[in-house]
């Protein structure tokens, strides 16, 4: 138990080493891998996570922890088969059409991911027929769209009636974001959720599959 | 239609920093700091910054109406190229999201400056068109469409003549570009602003700067207006306007130097003021540039410095004598003529010179641009159309070809201390010093003196210490040509002096043998490396000269120091004393030069004083005790809060003529007691206590003894002596009456004691500016015989005998 602590602190300190060395030596040891993720190197980033809200950390200390994290999982994963790896759920995630702004969507993948989620990033310049090609091909639980111009922000309500008209809206929760993005716009459009920054968009992904 | 590719794209760190939220208390402050320099220099390999602009009558079917006020439109495009971006999105793919955020940040930092950069064009520009400028318009910001995106780039062909395309939804591609215009009329003024931060509606920007104060700051020479951040420190923003001030923590907040009056607004005293400045200060709005964060508008007066009472010791002995700098320029215009057709340019070059020079790749693809009239390599930088160039040649190599109006030459002296470190720029062409910048030598985390460096290097490996000081003195580099407006490219050569220890330490050859007897070096000759081996960084192309060592305890800055001094060609018997934790002594004439080091112990630096400090702002340098008056000065005048080296010579020396002391350092009765009180406010005491003297008398006895048998290992007496030159930290706070007076110097000496100041940053100049320097100094250490003395028979007594004033 002292050593799935010693890893979760790895984590929220952004320690790689630490954390390989330990996440390592409980493999040799033989220990579940499932537990290691979810005792170990999940139950660090939670803790990123909510430090993170609170403001008591911030973005450059997130991503070394972010990255401690997915080093230890990549030591894990050989060992579990693919259906058995943890997943909060699936998400597929965008920059739409005309867009071709990346970072802040990085942001937002990264945390998400980080949360436990199996996220699937489809990149920038995403037309709707690609975004329904992407639902069909990988049945998320929820898509993400970003947009950073008032101008590209528009695409955000194109992509959403287009997937009304393909019968694809009801089998995924559609959460939105961006510079110019705000929740009366996510509620006019008819998305499910919209989140101000990369932090929050992780919780609403937790609230909208509990709901 | 003009087109710019020539930006300066240094970037400012502490903006970068700023906007990642990467505050100096993160605990990845130190990882990400690490990072930067490597993503910096990634940065600038992919970045290829070009800008645009076009003055033209204002179109009729322009579609921003408020522009048909002025009589002319200026649009602009700005853009980094493609290959940037493309790296950040493969950093985050790829899991280095840190990386990727950095880069990202820093691209669009660039992007912001050059932005700045093309407006300065533009309003050289219209200036010789008696025009004004508007501040700028961006597409998107408040109640500009962003449509006009595609207008701006229509305007100025942006796709052909920049590579920039626009999407369906009016966005820029590459991303890292900035489209805007500005209208022009001789009706109005040209705004002192560029970007109105406050008609933006992007509230959470992080650049956002409408955030920004007015600062009035008041000197001796006038009143000097500057706009600035509010994201910054006062002593930020007078760092980064040129504004000297003295800074001996750097900036951290624990010397108290850089006292600032503020003359009108407010500000909040912080905690760390409160306990550094007096009741008095704080109520007379005295307050720390380095801990001011303006809120308002702000008029601050600068003190006055007496800069002789302060101390990070950066003055040096400048020689008027003539000199030949070690980069030289020579114009090919001198010998184009006899240039012949058939041959090499490179051969032509040699012939017409009657050289036999080698040339560097970056020289062969400048000088390529002069017989290449259309090669892509010249669309930044063509010699075709110029009558007449330069070429910048460092011994047998011609390093860089420039144009005569952009030829400029610096250099840097480095002195490395295991307490400070000194840089000076140098423009190698006038035979000027520019600019010094000293700071504290960070290692001090690893201990105070060499030998418990060496001890951490042997326990924890070399890598932290190493990559501490080449930071330091990178950071030192970067402070000094960036408050002078040096551009890194101009740099041609560094010269490093340090004690060994230092030099071992920058370069990563471990010093575990320094530490133990018989003290063996691995190398003391004068190195030469490129910049990038050195600091393991290529933000700087050139040489670097690490000047040579004689022993382990005789180190190249000594050696620099003989080279000020000039050594190599005494007329007469000359002696060079650095006082230090090590008292190192040389004496020298015509023939010959002695060395020796002495264990003098941390004594003079305060160190091992009950009550000693370092001299700082604050520490008591002098003292005089009159029957039962006790009267001292302080550094900076300030409120005592310890007592330095120089006020511990002058303490004992004063309290010696008293009979306070008596000549085997015992405390006459009365103080036997109780130590000597010097300061008493409320509970907090300044005292000098026996052991204090005890301590003093280890230190003046090494070194007195040191220089003693010296000169009679040399075979001579006080009175051959000429000049003894006094340099080290103490600088010109030692009173040298004192030193005599407890038997430190010897009172024969008296007459001929003259301080020296930073002798060796001064001998580090002297080398970049002088070509002969090398031989000189390699004479010099050829001449030197170093004096293990502590093996000498007669030693220990005189190092007894010494121990009584």
């Amino acid at each position: 138990m002292t050593c799935f602590n010693t890893i979760a602190e790895g984590v929220i300190k952004g320690n790689e080493k630490l954390v390989r060395q330990n996440v390592q030596e409980l493999i040799d040891e033989g220990s579940n891998p499932l537990e290691i993720i979810n005792q170990g190197l999940m139950a660090g980033m939670n803790v990123v996570g909510a430090r993170f809200k609170k403001g008591d950390m911030f973005v450059p200390e997130v991503m070394m922890a972010a990255r401690a994290m997915n080093s230890g999982i990549s030591l894990v994963k050989p060992l579990i088969n693919d259906g058995d790896m943890p997943s909060v759920g699936k998400v597929v995630i965008g920059t739409v059409k005309e867009d071709l702004h990346d970072i802040g969507k990085n942001l937002v993948a990264m945390m998400v991911e980080s949360a436990g989620f199996n996220v699937i990033n489809i990149g920038i310049d995403i037309s709707p027929e690609k975004f329904a090609e992407a639902i069909k091909e990988h049945k998320p639980d929820i898509l993400g769209m970003s947009a950073m111009l008032t101008t590209t922000m528009m695409q955000m309500k194109q992509t959403i009636e287009y997937l009304k008209n393909e019968g694809l809206r009801d089998k995924v929760k559609i959460i939105i974001g961006g510079a110019p993005v705000t929740q009366q716009f996510a509620e006019e459009i008819g998305a499910d959720g919209y989140s101000v920054d990369a932090s929050s968009a992780a919780e609403l992904c937790k609230k909208l599959l509990c709901a | 239609m003009v087109i710019i590719e020539n930006f300066d794209i240094r970037v400012d760190k502490d903006r970068v920093f700023n906007i990642i939220d990467c505050k100096k208390d993160s605990p990845v402050y130190d990882k990400v700091d690490n990072l930067y320099r490597e993503v910096l220099n990634k940065g600038l390999r992919l970045i290829e910054p070009k800008g645009i602009f076009r003055l033209e009558k204002t179109p009729f079917n322009f579609s921003y109406e408020a522009v048909k006020g002025y009589s002319h439109l200026v649009s602009c495009l700005v853009t980094l190229g493609e290959e940037v971006s493309l790296a950040v999105s493969k950093d985050f793919e790829s899991g280095y999201y840190l990386e990727g955020l950095l880069l990202d940040t820093i691209s669009d930092e660039i992007l912001s400056k050059i932005g700045q950069q093309l407006r300065d064009k533009v309003i050289n520009y219209i200036k010789t068109l008696d025009l004004g400028l508007t501040c700028r318009m961006s597409p998107g910001d408040k109640d500009i469409p962003i449509e006009i995106q595609r207008d701006i780039l229509f305007r100025v062909s942006g796709k052909e003549k920049l590579g920039v395309d626009i999407t369906d939804g009016y966005m820029l591609n590459p991303l890292k570009s900035l489209a805007y215009f500005y209208g022009a009329d001789e009706k109005i003024q040209v705004s002192p602003i560029d970007h109105d931060c406050s008609k933006c509606n992007r509230i959470d920007c992080k650049f956002r700067r409408d955030n920004d104060i007015n600062l009035s700051i008041l000197t001796e020479d006038g009143e000097q207006l500057i706009k600035a951040s509010n994201q910054k420190n006062i002593l930020e923003i007078l760092i980064e306007n040129g504004i000297k001030i003295e800074v001996p923590c750097s900036g951290n907040g624990t010397c108290g130097k850089c006292k600032v009056e503020i003359v009108e607004g407010n500000s909040q005293p912080t905690q760390n003021e409160m306990s550094i400045l007096s009741e008095d200060e704080i109520n007379n709005n005295i307050r720390l540039a380095c801990l001011i964060y303006p809120k308002e508008n702000l008029k601050i007066k600068l003190e006055s410095l007496d800069y002789a009472d302060f101390h990070i010791l950066s003055d040096y002995r400048e020689k008027s004598s003539v000199r030949m700098p070690t980069v030289e320029v020579k114009s090919i215009g001198a010998v184009k003529g006899k240039l012949c057709e058939q041959r090499s340019l490179t051969h032509k070059i040699n012939e017409g010179f009657s050289q036999d020079y080698e040339f560097s790749l970056k020289a062969l693809q400048k000088l390529a641009t002069s017989v290449n009239r259309d090669f892509k390599y010249a669309q930044k930088f063509s010699l075709y159309e110029e009558e007449e160039y330069n070429l910048i040649i460092y011994k047998n190599e011609i390093l860089d070809v420039c144009k005569v109006k952009d030829t400029s030459v610096f250099g840097i002296a480095v002195d490395i201390g295991t307490t400070t470190i000194a840089i000076a720029l140098i423009d190698i062409l006038n035979c000027k010093t520019l600019g010094i910048h000293t700071i504290l030598n960070s290692q001090r985390q690893y201990g105070a003196d060499v030998i418990s460096r060496i001890q951490y290097s042997v326990d924890n490996g070399l890598q932290a210490l190493t990559n501490c000081i080449r930071k330091d003195v990178l950071e030192a580099i970067e402070k000094v040509c960036f408050s002078n407006g040096v551009d890194f490219k101009k740099i041609y050569n560094v010269t490093i002096a340090g004690n060994t220890t230092m030099v071992y330490l920058l370069l990563g050859i471990p010093p575990q043998s320094l530490a133990l007897s018989p003290f063996t070096t691995t190398t003391t000759s004068l190195l030469e490396y490129d910049f990038r081996e050195v600091f393991n960084d290529e933000s700087i192309d050139c040489k670097v000269n690490i000047l040579p060592c004689i022993s382990a305890y005789i180190g190249a800055d000594i050696v620099s120091g003989m080279l000020n001094y000039n050594f190599d060609d005494l007329r007469s018997i000359t002696m060079l004393i650095d006082i230090g934790t090590n008292g190192e002594v040389v004496i020298g004439d015509r023939d010959k030069i002695y060395c020796a080091s002495t264990a003098a112990g941390p004594a003079f630096e305060g160190a091992n004083i009950r009550d000693g400090i370092g001299s700082i702002k604050g520490a008591i340098y002098s003292v005089q005790i009159k029957e039962e008056d006790i009267s001292f000065k302080t550094l900076g005048g300030e409120k005592p809060i310890g007592i330095c080296g120089s006020g511990v010579i002058d303490l004992v020396a004063s309290a010696l003529k008293g009979d306070i002391i008596d000549n085997t350092g015992r405390f006459n009765k009365k103080y036997q007691e109780s130590p000597i009180e010097i300061f008493r406010e409320n509970d907090k005491r300044i005292c000098f206590y026996q052991k204090d003297i005890r301590e003093l008398q280890l230190a003046k006895s090494a070194l007195r003894s040191g220089i003693d048998a010296l000169i009679k290992k040399f075979d001579c007496s006080y009175d051959d002596i000429e000049t003894v030159y006094l340099a080290g930290g103490f600088g010109n706070n030692l009173r040298v009456e004192s030193a005599i007076d407890i038997g430190l110097l010897p009172e024969e000496l008296r007459e001929k004691i003259k301080l020296a100041g930073n002798s060796s940053l001064g001998g580090a100049v002297d080398f970049l500016l002088n070509k002969k320097a090398s031989e000189r100094i390699n004479n010099i250490v050829s001449k030197s015989v170093y004096y293990e003395l502590s093996l000498e028979a007669d030693f220990s007594n005189l190092f007894i005998e010494n121990m009584l004033f």
